[in-house]
């Protein structure tokens, strides 16, 4: 048996493998745990032109976010922070115009926390914003059309 | 003996110079069997592309759903009617009062109106007070304007669960607003 292609292969696998995971880390941190509303008529996320925002909790007290992570980058969650991924939304908006935005914040976070995030996102020009949540169990109600009416 | 001669020779009939022996040729039965034999690192090679062609083409359910909401800049972008007028928005007014996933305050801001419970409640009373066909008496039209005001330190799950509540009676101009002051 020649091995050499199978390493190949093998090869090109884990490089796969390494790549998409690292993609999958930046789309959802896993240190947040989304809400999940009763009766959900929550829509299927459009992957399309889409821009996630984390907003990773703060482990000694989820009520607070610690930071925020947009792709690859992190921003501090003060007005620094704040200032500067509203700067890296409008880049996002001026790259590309059908951009949407969805954000991810921890059910255990304050309102107080997450608008201004909303407000950055909203400022920012973006075709959408949307808000993610956990995916409800099947037939738990029903759901969003395109337009986002129920 | 020169190499010609030698290629000349049927390996059969033929003796080894050197007192070795020489190989038998395979027989017909024994090539066919050979060349039967299946080649491995090929089929190997095409399930790999295959296994490749199929993580990339799946569509992976990460298990998560979004709500859109109303993104002010966009709005203000479209065609104003000069002769409409301005419709007074429903606001409803959210604040966690405990650790529980049901510990929330909720009243919408209409006159008379007790506090709702729970999120099943608020969605009840605003399906209620929806104008559709079996319900002409309904106070507010799907497109009237709710405002969802929590305080600040209002859970993100109350707030989710408010919205999903407005979303679910059919209520399509639904805003979250800049958080109250307390909680």
């Amino acid at each position: 048996m020649n091995l050499t292609p199978m390493i190949d292969m093998t090869f090109l696998l884990i490089v796969f493998f390494i790549l998409t995971s690292q993609i999958s880390n930046v789309e959802m941190a896993e240190e947040i745990e989304l809400p999940e509303p009763k009766h959900s008529v929550a829509a299927e996320p459009d992957e399309e032109h889409r821009v996630v925002i984390n907003l990773i909790p703060d482990l000694l007290d989820k009520r607070r976010v610690a930071s925020m992570r947009l792709g690859f980058r992190t921003f501090n969650a003060d007005a620094a922070g704040r200032a500067a991924l509203r700067a890296e939304l409008l880049a996002a908006v001026q790259r590309d115009a059908e951009v949407k935005i969805d954000i991810r914040a921890d059910r255990q976070a304050s309102y107080s926390e997450v608008y201004p995030i909303l407000n950055a996102a909203s400022a920012s020009g973006a075709r959408r914003v949307d808000l993610v949540v956990a995916a409800s169990l099947p037939g738990g109600g029903a759901r969003l059309n395109e337009e986002g009416g129920p | 003996m020169t190499l010609l001669a030698r290629a000349r020779r049927t390996p059969d009939s033929a003796a080894p110079e050197n007192g070795g022996a020489y190989h038998r040729p395979l027989s017909r039965r024994h090539r066919s069997e050979s060349d039967l034999r299946l080649n491995l690192v090929s089929m190997i090679d095409v399930v790999f592309l295959l296994f490749m062609y199929f993580l990339l083409t799946a569509n992976f359910t990460l298990g998560e759903e979004v709500y859109l909401i109303d993104v002010p800049q966009t709005r203000a972008a479209g065609f104003d009617d000069p002769f409409e007028l301005p419709e007074r928005p429903l606001t409803i007014r959210i604040a966690t009062i405990g650790p529980g996933a049901a510990d929330c305050s909720i009243r919408i801001d209409l006159p008379g109106l007790a506090p709702t419970p729970t999120f099943e409640d608020l969605f009840r009373r605003l399906e209620d007070h929806r104008v559709r066909p079996g319900n002409p008496t309904g106070l507010f039209m799907p497109d009237n304007p709710i405002h969802i005001v929590p305080t600040a330190g209002t859970r993100w799950e109350h707030t989710i669960e408010a919205l999903n509540a407005c979303l679910r009676a059919q209520y399509t101009s639904v805003r979250l607003i800049e958080p109250a002051a307390g909680g």
